[in-house]
């Protein structure tokens, strides 16, 4: 097709705003999708995303549409909705020349729809606003309206005012979508290229790749090379989803589809990576090609009734078709076998859990999410480590530097208080504060992703009673006034609860443990001494009292057969806990210390 | 060559009314054959192997009283017969059920130990536990029992009962050392499992005495009998110097012993036996010439090894290193490697004068040591 008739787009929007919703309705409207056949959220395919109202992966859906008499192609690229998948968003909008941003007319623009609005603009789209739901009796379309000018620079006259549900206003967005957004640039480039926005693992056919071809043609004879990580393959099926697979022979210049080349596992593959021709290779990646970066931290251990064993098969299951989480095994002697994990962001580490229980029927235990830090060594070597027990000895450390985020808060004004005051205790800096409507304010700071990964979502739901909504965007290592907590059950140092922590919250937070493990330690024969220590200094303890009577009063003849059971259960009990010294402690309630719901 | 044992219980599975916190096997003596039962018992100690005569024998319930003076004496003079005169011959006593025409024809049947189940010499803990006596009662039992010339009276007394406090035990063990009493037992309340008491306190209806008083009623049993010249032998019992009770250090020893009667255990060559809990069955099976056993354990040289261990540090001279090889065939610094090392480096275990024993600081936690000898490391 000519790429004059071609329109490439997704939509931005905030969860339950209606992204999937709209996406239905195009659909239907365009008959890709008959009434007979159409089930909500078609594009969701996996079953998580579907009740969660969270889209993980993208997917791309081509339509066909006729305006006064000509045909156009327009393909619809999903994209994640959480900046969690920030990478993955920029991919996927990469693939597009334009984007609906689609706000609730009744809650009017969240935290995360400014971080992708943003980011639609850095990428060059040309985006549609539209308010949804103005249908509700809570809608305030103009109010909304307003938000989108102030916040985004937008002009109001633009928006479109749409109920995705009845279907009202959708039709004249759908002929906005053709007239209004630009085809695909024309790329002179004689070779091949294509770009890989997404990908998934399907169970039968190996890995499918959605791909937007930039330049040239990709045919199904063609053996082709991955440019980022020089894997060749041969193309065995090319197509589109309109929404069911259906196969082509060719993908030209403009063009959206999948890519199907015997690809066995999800790794071999990276999003953002160039495909292009093996006989006549391309000379140049397209731009913004980069490795998935893993931001936090968290262990994995199995829980009742799992093995490790079992865990492993099952991360090695989700790693088929999310390649952006990192499993590595370790051994704590305290805790025994597990995994530490590295996630994209917070939400990309709960997915990842439920994913988990749910398609694998396993429980785990996980710890409190870390992130990583930066090392510089006074030899000036610098290198990042994502476990506390990493850190070089305290002599050999010139600088420790920690991961700064951009984070945006959107609350109603009643919450800036209180917001204010978390922020402060989570060592955020305020940038600014913006009036995006009378009511509501767009909050900006500064931001260390170790506070924020640690329980501040949760506060600020807390707060706010569930109205403010935040994003936050990676922006570079900081040096900070950071220190390593040790506990020290009895004395000795238990390796596995180590933390990395602001000085000035080092007490409070070395305080909570040991609150926390002195409930979880049973008592013993004698008194243990809970202590928080930064070097060798003691800055919190507490400590667990020796039971005082633990004596059978009567042991005669008939009592010995019993009794010995019952002393042998007592054995096997110790047995059971992990030793630290001669401290003897129940793994699950050890990991209960470390576990982040409280 | 097999050793016979030297050691005979006698169990009369009586009693008029069950105390609320007795875990032992007992039923109301009103609703059984009482005779045909005692018969069966007769006949079980026929067929029974154990040296003659007896070094002890111990005749033990339920209340052995509860049956009638003449019924128990007639019985204990056949038992006798099968048994000989053993050098410590002792019967339990329920104050409620003894008068001094009772002592007076045991004491002549040749019973010279008595042991009088007094539990406490506080009138609202007799009333709390339901044993039907007073403290009086109770004073004056021992007292027509010294009088008729027993030489060797021994009482049970339990601490810690809901609504007791230090001063009302001290009392208590005031009273019993008054008392000239030659063995003192002194337990602390258990809750056993299955008795009307744990369902008392499941339902949280009364209020258990908190741990630490618990531990210091302990330790002021073991400081106030001591000075008054009591040996502390055992985690739970006392005695005045040559009055220990040899028929308890049989099994502190884990020495061989013969049971009988229903729920009556032994332990005879390899095997620990427990006689079934059913007097009908019981019966029954005597009367057809079966075993009453219910349970029969082969020991295995590990586990006796290790039921050595436990058995003989619940003794405050604890395990006699050499004798210990000798009975057992295991060195138990062999066996029980690490779980000697970290007692005796928690100061839990006391190495002295070739012999391993526990520690004053381990008596009141006296399990959590013990149970590193249940099985070996």
């Amino acid at each position: 097709m000519n790429t004059e008739n071609i329109r490439n787009f997704c939509i931005i929007a905030h969860i339950d705003h209606g992204k999937s919703t709209l996406a239905d309705r195009l659909l239907l409207l365009t008959g890709t999708v008959s009434q007979k056949d159409f089930k909500e959220q078609m594009l969701d395919t996996m079953d998580i995303e579907r009740e969660r109202g969270i889209t993980v992966k993208a997917s791309a859906v081509t339509m066909h549409y006729t305006l006064n008499g000509v045909e156009y192609m327009l393909n619809l690229i999903d994209t994640p909705g959480h900046v969690d998948f920030h990478y993955e968003v920029s991919r996927s909008m990469a693939a597009c020349e334009g984007a609906l941003l689609v706000v609730d007319a009744s809650q009017g623009v969240e935290a995360q729809t400014v971080a992708n609005a943003y980011l639609a603009v850095d990428s060059g789209l040309e985006i549609i606003p539209v308010i949804n739901k103005i249908d509700l009796p809570a809608a305030q379309p103009k109010v909304v309206a307003e938000e989108i000018e102030h916040i985004l620079g937008i002009n109001k006259n633009e928006c479109f005012y749409i109920s995705a549900k009845s279907g009202q206003g959708v039709p004249e967005l759908l002929e906005a979508i053709v007239t209004f957004l630009p085809p695909p640039a024309v790329d002179s480039t004689k070779q091949t290229r294509a770009l890989i926005f997404d990908s998934h693992y399907d169970e039968y056919r190996g890995v499918i790749c959605y791909v937007r071809v930039i330049s040239g043609q990709l045919n199904t004879s063609d053996k082709i090379l991955m440019m980022g990580s020089s894997r060749s393959y041969q193309v065995s099926e090319l197509g589109k989803f309109i929404p069911e697979m259906e196969k082509i022979d060719s993908l030209g210049a403009g063009e959206v589809g999948y890519v199907i080349a015997n690809i066995r596992t999800l790794s071999d593959v990276t999003i953002g990576d160039t495909i292009t021709l093996a006989k006549e290779p391309a000379k140049k990646l397209l731009p913004g090609y980069k490795k998935p970066l893993q931001m936090v931290f968290s262990d994995f251990y199995p829980g009742n009734n799992t093995d490790y064993s079992h865990l492993r098969s099952a991360f090695e299951k989700l790693s088929l078709n999310d390649a952006s989480f990192t499993f590595v095994p370790q051994n704590s002697p305290a805790l025994g076998f597990g995994f530490r994990c590295g996630f994209l962001g917070l939400l990309h580490m709960e997915i990842i859990q439920e994913r988990l229980e749910r398609e694998s029927n396993i429980e785990v235990v996980q710890t409190a999410p870390t992130v990583t830090y930066e090392v510089v060594e006074t030899s000036g070597e610098t290198y990042r480590i994502d476990s506390p027990s990493h850190l070089p000895e305290k002599t050999k450390i010139a600088e420790l530097r920690e991961p700064y985020v951009k984070l945006e808060v959107i609350t109603p004004k009643d919450a800036i208080g209180s917001i204010m005051k978390l922020a402060e205790m989570k060592r955020c800096h305020l940038i600014k504060t913006d009036y995006i409507s009378p009511t509501r304010v767009m909050m900006e700071f500064r931001a260390p992703l170790a506070e924020i990964v640690y329980d501040f979502y949760d506060q600020l739901k807390g707060i706010s009673r569930g109205y403010a909504t935040m994003d936050y965007k990676f922006t570079g290592f900081e040096a900070g006034d950071l220190v390593k907590i040790d506990i020290l059950v009895n004395k000795a140092i238990v390796d596995a609860l180590s933390l990395i922590v602001h000085r000035s919250n080092a007490e409070a937070r070395g305080r909570k443990m040991l609150v926390k493990l002195r409930k979880a330690i049973p008592r013993h024969q004698f008194e243990i001494p809970l202590q928080a220590a930064i070097g060798g200094k003691i800055i919190a303890r507490e400590s667990i009292k020796a039971f005082r009577k633990d004596v059978t009063a009567k042991l005669y003849g008939g009592d010995v057969t019993r009794k010995m059971k019952v002393l042998k259960r007592q054995k096997e009990g110790k047995k059971r806990m992990k030793s630290i010294g001669s401290v003897q402690i129940p793994q699950q309630a050890f990991m209960s210390i470390l576990d982040t719901s409280e | 060559m097999k050793i016979l044992p030297k050691s005979v219980y006698v169990h009369i599975p009586f009693c008029k009314s069950k105390c609320s916190y007795c875990g032992f096997f007992s039923k109301p003596v009103n609703q059984y054959d009482v005779r045909r039962v005692l018969n069966a018992e007769i006949t079980e100690l026929k067929k029974s192997v154990f040296q003659k005569p007896a070094q002890t024998l111990y005749i033990g319930g339920g209340s052995p009283a509860s049956v009638g003076c003449e019924i128990l004496c007639s019985f204990l003079s056949k038992v006798v017969e099968l048994t000989g005169a053993a050098g410590e011959f002792t019967v339990e006593i329920n104050p409620a059920d003894a008068d001094e025409k009772l002592l007076k024809e045991l004491f002549e049947l040749g019973v010279n130990r008595v042991s009088i189940g007094v539990q406490s010499f506080c009138d609202n803990e007799l009333a709390f536990l339901g044993r039907g006596y007073s403290a009086k009662q109770a004073e004056k039992i021992i007292g027509a029992a010294e009088i008729i010339g027993f030489k060797n009276i021994g009482i049970d007394l339990i601490f810690a009962v809901p609504g007791s406090n230090l001063k009302n035990w001290r009392q208590t063990l005031k009273k019993a050392i008054q008392s000239s009493v030659q063995h003192i037992s002194a337990y602390s309340l258990t809750y056993e499992k299955n008795t009307p008491l744990e369902k008392t306190k499941l339902s949280g209806k009364i209020k258990t005495v908190d741990e630490e008083t618990d531990r210091k009623m302990f330790e002021a049993a073991i400081r106030k009998l001591t000075d008054a010249g009591f040996e502390h032998y055992e985690i739970s019992n006392f005695a005045k110097p040559g009055c220990q009770c040899r028929h308890n250090l049989t099994y502190w020893k884990n020495e061989h012993y013969l049971g009988i009667g229903p729920a009556a255990a032994s332990f005879s060559g390899d095997y620990r036996i427990e006689n079934i809990s059913d007097i009908d069955k019981y019966v029954k099976y005597i009367e057809q010439n079966k075993e009453p056993a219910a349970e029969k354990i082969k020991i295995t040289p590990s586990e006796k090894a290790s039921q050595t261990a436990v058995l003989n540090l619940r003794l405050l001279e604890g395990i006699d290193l050499a004798g210990y090889k000798e009975k057992t065939g295991f060195d138990i610094f062999e066996l029980f490697s690490s779980s000697i090392e970290k007692n005796l480096e928690l100061k839990f275990l006391q190495l002295k004068d070739d012999r391993l024993s526990l520690t004053a600081n381990a008596l009141p936690i006296a399990d959590s040591v013990l149970c590193d000898f249940a099985q070996s490391d």
